[in-house]
């Protein structure tokens, strides 16, 4: 990455002026910028701004923008409310280091379709809250790529009572994934989503539909649910693995991420 | 751009374009103990802790890097030399190439985890990469370590 110019602005305001007004590109954890050959004018490095942080909010938990993986991998708060869930939605990532580096704003706002945490926010029904702009459905974040700046402050997540499970395949243990799965069941509802289609995550709404408000779903609606899955959500190739295959995964990974989260 | 890093308690200025690495800053600056390995944030050889944390210094913005505490091997000497002793009675430390970064990862294990087990360790130590694959060793002798800290 070519940076012109590099500040660290102080105050939110003064990085969300910098982002909308001159163009800055927000720095999260910078950790693609060897990998990456653009051209930034300027660079406006977040990490000065307070946004580190995990906390409960009466029924919800809020995570800063540039809370790292390993924050989220370690926190009392997300296990408690989601037991080892988000501890292994960020395992596949390649050692602690780079985990101390990696930020959620990052992820998040950069859409990536290899993203796992991005799957299993999508699954829980995260809302994202961008500065002076307002606060988001995930879903609608994903779907509808935002026309110019913006910058992520934080995403919420419901914190009440919650089972959930993130699945995933890949060709070694800290590859990006073929194809990842998330599902959760909350106030007797179920959401499931999968990424790495390779395009970024999508919920399976019809075979979330399928599960009802059924808290321990049996096994023969599982498979149909997971059948539901592959066939509602769009894949593509890429080159760890064609459309085909990712669709035959794509009925493992729901089932087992069902059958895990109705544990 | 200027900036100014405490690397291993001493305070440094460096002269720097905005997007050199970290590793880069530090290697031109004299600190050679810094390896550079793959440069694509993989390997962890170029491990440094920054406010005790180990991060890739290859991977890392060395404008990001201002005003924080950098703690290359040189500054954990003492528990290096230490370790060390340990990769060499189990044979585990064969070319050299990864021990600089490998030493800095399992020292900040040591003060982040208490009591790890073999797949804690396992999982800390994954971004760190030994080329001569002595990965058996290097458990053996990082649990013969921590055995040795705590008694």
């Amino acid at each position: 990455m070519e940076i012109a110019k590099f500040i660290r602005p102080r105050a939110i305001d003064e990085a969300f002026i910098a982002v909308r007004d001159q163009k800055g590109f927000p720095i999260g954890g910078g950790g693609w910028s060897r990998m990456n050959s653009r051209k930034i004018p300027l660079a406006v490095d977040l990490s000065g701004l307070g946004l580190r942080f995990i906390r409960r909010k009466g029924e919800t938990i809020e995570i800063g923008a540039m809370s790292t993986a390993r924050d989220i991998e370690t926190s009392d708060d997300l296990r408690e409310s989601f037991g080892p869930f988000f501890s292994s939605t960020v395992a596949h990532i390649v050692g602690v280091q780079l985990k101390n580096m990696v930020t959620l704003g990052g992820t998040v706002a950069g859409r990536y379709g290899f993203s796992d945490l991005n799957t299993s926010l999508l699954a829980l029904g995260a809302r994202v809250v961008l500065y002076q702009d307002g606060i988001y459905d995930f879903e609608t974040f994903l779907n509808n790529r935002k026309n110019g700046p913006f910058l992520l402050e934080k995403v919420i997540l419901p914190a009440d009572t919650c089972r959930a499970s993130f699945q995933s395949v890949r060709n070694t243990r800290n590859d990006f994934p073929i194809l990842n799965a998330a599902a959760s069941f909350q106030s007797n509802e179920w959401r499931i989503a999968v990424g790495a289609r390779p395009g970024a995550a999508r919920l399976a709404v019809r075979a979330a539909e399928m599960l009802g408000g059924i808290s321990v779903p049996e096994s023969d609606l599982i498979e149909h649910a997971a059948e539901a899955a592959a066939n509602e959500l769009v894949f593509g190739d890429d080159l760890r693995a064609d459309a085909d295959y990712r669709r035959a995964v794509c009925r493992t990974l729901v089932s087992r991420a069902v059958q895990e989260a109705g544990k | 751009m200027t900036i100014q890093l405490n690397i291993n308690g001493k305070t440094e200025i460096f002269e720097i374009e905005a997007g050199d690495m970290l590793v880069d800053v530090l290697r031109d600056g004299g600190h050679t103990e810094v390896k550079k390995g793959c440069d694509t944030g993989s390997c962890g050889v170029c491990t440094v802790l920054m406010d005790g944390a180990p991060i890739l210094s290859c991977a890392c913005l060395a404008a990001k890097a201002d005003g924080r505490e950098i703690t290359t091997i040189r500054g954990l000497e003492e528990e290096a030399e230490e370790f060390a002793r340990f990769l060499a009675a189990e044979g585990a430390d064969q070319c050299g190439f990864c021990a600089p970064g490998f030493a800095v990862t399992v020292i900040a294990m040591k003060r982040e985890l208490v009591s790890p087990t073999d797949e804690d360790i396992k999982h800390y130590l994954a971004g760190n990469l030994c080329r001569c694959s002595g990965y058996e060793g290097q458990l053996r002798a990082i649990k013969k370590y921590l055995e040795a800290s705590n008694a």
